[in-house]
């Protein structure tokens, strides 16, 4: 398989034939390759974030087809999704939506508990993937004692938590100096170079744009270049 | 193989304990629940098993025979009695090893110029050794029992002696009964049962004279030869009296068929305390659902971030479950450690001055059923913002501010 997603006439609308009806997508065709490093752009409102949502499984389109690495998860009911998010995509989101009673290392584990893997193996990996992202001596701090970007790449470090192919991240930048914004995007750059990570980041920010090596512009729920 | 729910009960451990006060209080409503439930249920067992234990004392050879339908209030009482001619009638039943006729009456009793209204029991004076050692089990404090053709001596009860007037009777002194005057002859040690420690044993025929009464016998007491033939020599004594005596309007107990009859008043009592304690927990399980519903609330967006990592809807159910659960038998463990507390802190106490003091327990049991009724509490309380949490739209939780 040579997509690992694959968009094809996507149709989201909120509130259907009523007066608050929302066309957030509308008829979105698109093709992501393995081991791709990509950007979505487009301004607030684009459809960019329910995109985003369609294509993690968080969220299901009303029309059209989104396959993810050859299944077709438009179909799917709430339990396969699930799985599929848990096994195939990993998020990281803007405001890092850490668990705060959880420590940095417990962060990690927790996608690798709803995995049932057991626990030292759990403890191992997750001390690997902190060490990746450069939080090795970071392991038990809770997220309110670290930093925005220290935080950002714990998000990071867990949404590699089930080794999936791909990582999808919503304005990962959108909260953070632009100090820890670049490190963050180093960070993504080397999972996309070392580890063949396919990555999709959503933003509204040209300059972290310019850092992945293709652009896809959306503007009212229809991509206008880079598809 | 309980890796996750273990995991979960971790996390679950963390937010319970950083919302302290609510916790709290919410534990503390289930604990009040159980507690009642564990007190008041031993309260009532150890009722019914300290009536059951006076009643194997008593022996199982005993039949009591009572001129008065076993259903009936007491005012019949007062109104029925068997005469000299019934407890003839009841010696010559095969099987029958002794007869005591009891004549009960409340007689005025002066002591030292002080009066009181005191239960007196007439009996066959010759009989009351052989009453008090062989069927009741009573021991003297002091003294001797009745012989026959005693007609000036009383026995007293314990405290009828002791606390009954402002001085002490002693064997010796001399004691007014109606307008006859008597000698204490004994005194029974302390039952622990207030109708017997509060009753004075009296020849039947002084009382006789004294009350006026010449042929009455308010009951009767039979001992039976054999222990295993009690039933049916009850059964003969029976159908001897039917033929004098209308069906239905006397009683012929052995002490097992007065056992069974007393279990099945405390066995309701149980159910019923028990029910009342019951409802309170109902109560308690309404708070729970209450703060679980907070809970799921609060942590909306903790649930959005966990099924966009991969929990499913049963794994989010489960979250929530373990915690209603872990609250609830954390109130069902403190509410045990209160019950016990509360059963212990009331055994060997007297409902009535005097009495038969309660012997209660807990046993292992009620501790067990008292546990898994705080869980199945938690269960059903926090199945409902459990399953709502469950099937949060990931979405929208993420959103939740």
């Amino acid at each position: 398989m040579k997509y690992i997603v694959e968009c094809k006439n996507v149709w989201k609308v909120y509130n259907p034939e009523s007066s608050a009806e929302v066309k957030a997508l509308r008829g979105i065709n698109m093709k992501i390759k393995k081991g791709e490093f990509i950007s979505i752009m487009g301004s607030s409102g684009s459809g960019k974030s329910t995109l985003l949502h369609c294509i993690g499984c968080l969220d299901t389109p009303t029309k059209g087809k989104i396959y993810i690495d050859g299944v077709d998860v438009s179909k799917l009911n709430d339990d396969e999704l699930a799985l599929v998010r848990r096994y195939k995509i990993g998020f990281v989101f803007q405001f890092f939506n850490l668990v705060p009673s959880l420590t940095a290392l417990e962060n990690v584990e927790l996608p690798m508990v709803f995995a049932g893997i057991p626990k030292n193996e759990r403890r191992k990996r997750a001390i690997q993937l902190l060490e990746i992202v450069g939080l090795g001596k970071r392991l038990y701090h809770h997220p309110n004692q670290l930093s925005g970007g220290e935080q950002q790449r714990v998000a990071i470090a867990r949404a590699l938590a089930n080794d999936p192919e791909l990582i999808l991240a919503d304005e990962p930048t959108g909260n953070l100096d632009s100090k820890s914004g670049a490190e963050v995007m180093k960070v993504f750059k080397t999972l996309n170079k070392k580890f063949g990570k396919t990555i999709v980041i959503v933003t509204h920010d040209p300059l972290v744009a310019k850092t992945t090596k293709r652009i896809v512009k959306i503007k009212d729920g229809k991509i206008i270049g880079g598809e | 193989m309980f890796e996750f729910e273990l995991e979960a009960l971790k996390i679950t451990w963390n937010s319970i304990s950083q919302r302290k006060l609510r916790s709290t209080l919410t534990v503390i409503g289930i604990a009040i629940g159980i507690a009642a439930i564990i007190s008041l249920v031993s309260i009532s067992e150890g009722l019914k098993q300290t009536i059951t234990k006076q009643l194997q004392q008593f022996g199982a050879n005993k039949i009591v025979v009572m001129p008065f339908a076993s259903t009936s209030t007491t005012s019949s009482f007062a109104s029925s009695y068997f005469t000299e001619d019934d407890v003839k009638k009841v010696e010559k039943v095969s099987g029958v090893e002794l007869v005591v006729p009891f004549l009960l009456k409340t007689v005025s009793v002066e002591y030292k110029g002080e009066k009181e209204l005191i239960m007196v029991a007439g009996i066959e004076p010759e009989k009351t050794k052989n009453l008090f050692e062989n069927i009741q089990g009573y021991e003297l404090e002091s003294g001797s029992f009745l012989r026959k053709n005693d007609k000036t001596s009383v026995i007293l009860g314990n405290a009828v002696a002791h606390d009954m007037f402002s001085e002490e009777v002693e064997v010796g002194d001399k004691i007014k009964i109606g307008d006859k005057t008597f000698r204490v002859k004994g005194i029974l040690k302390r039952v622990g049962n207030r109708l017997d420690d509060n009753t004075i044993v009296v020849p039947m025929n002084p009382l006789r004279e004294i009350t006026g009464e010449q042929k009455e016998i308010t009951m009767m007491m039979v001992e039976a030869k054999n222990a295993e033939e009690v039933e049916k020599v009850a059964e003969r004594i029976r159908k001897k009296l039917e033929d004098y005596w209308k069906k239905g309007t006397f009683t012929v107990l052995t002490t097992r068929q007065l056992a069974e009859r007393i279990k099945i008043i405390t066995s309701a009592m149980t159910i019923f305390l028990g029910g009342i304690a019951a409802i309170s927990l109902i109560v308690a399980g309404i708070g729970i659902a209450n703060t679980m519903l907070m809970s799921v609330m609060e942590k909306t967006r903790e649930i959005g971030i966990m099924k966009a990592i991969g929990a499913t809807n049963k794994d989010v159910l489960k979250i929530f479950l373990i915690e209603s659960i872990l609250l609830s038998i954390i109130g069902g463990i403190v509410g045990c450690g209160i019950g016990i507390l509360g059963s212990k802190s009331l055994n060997g106490v007297s409902m009535v001055q005097g009495g038969v003091p309660l012997r209660t327990s807990v046993p292992p049991s009620l501790i067990a059923f008292g546990l898994g009724f705080s869980a199945i509490v938690g269960i059903i309380f926090g199945l409902w913002p459990a399953y709502k949490a469950a099937t949060l739209n990931p979405v929208e939780a993420l959103r939740y501010e």
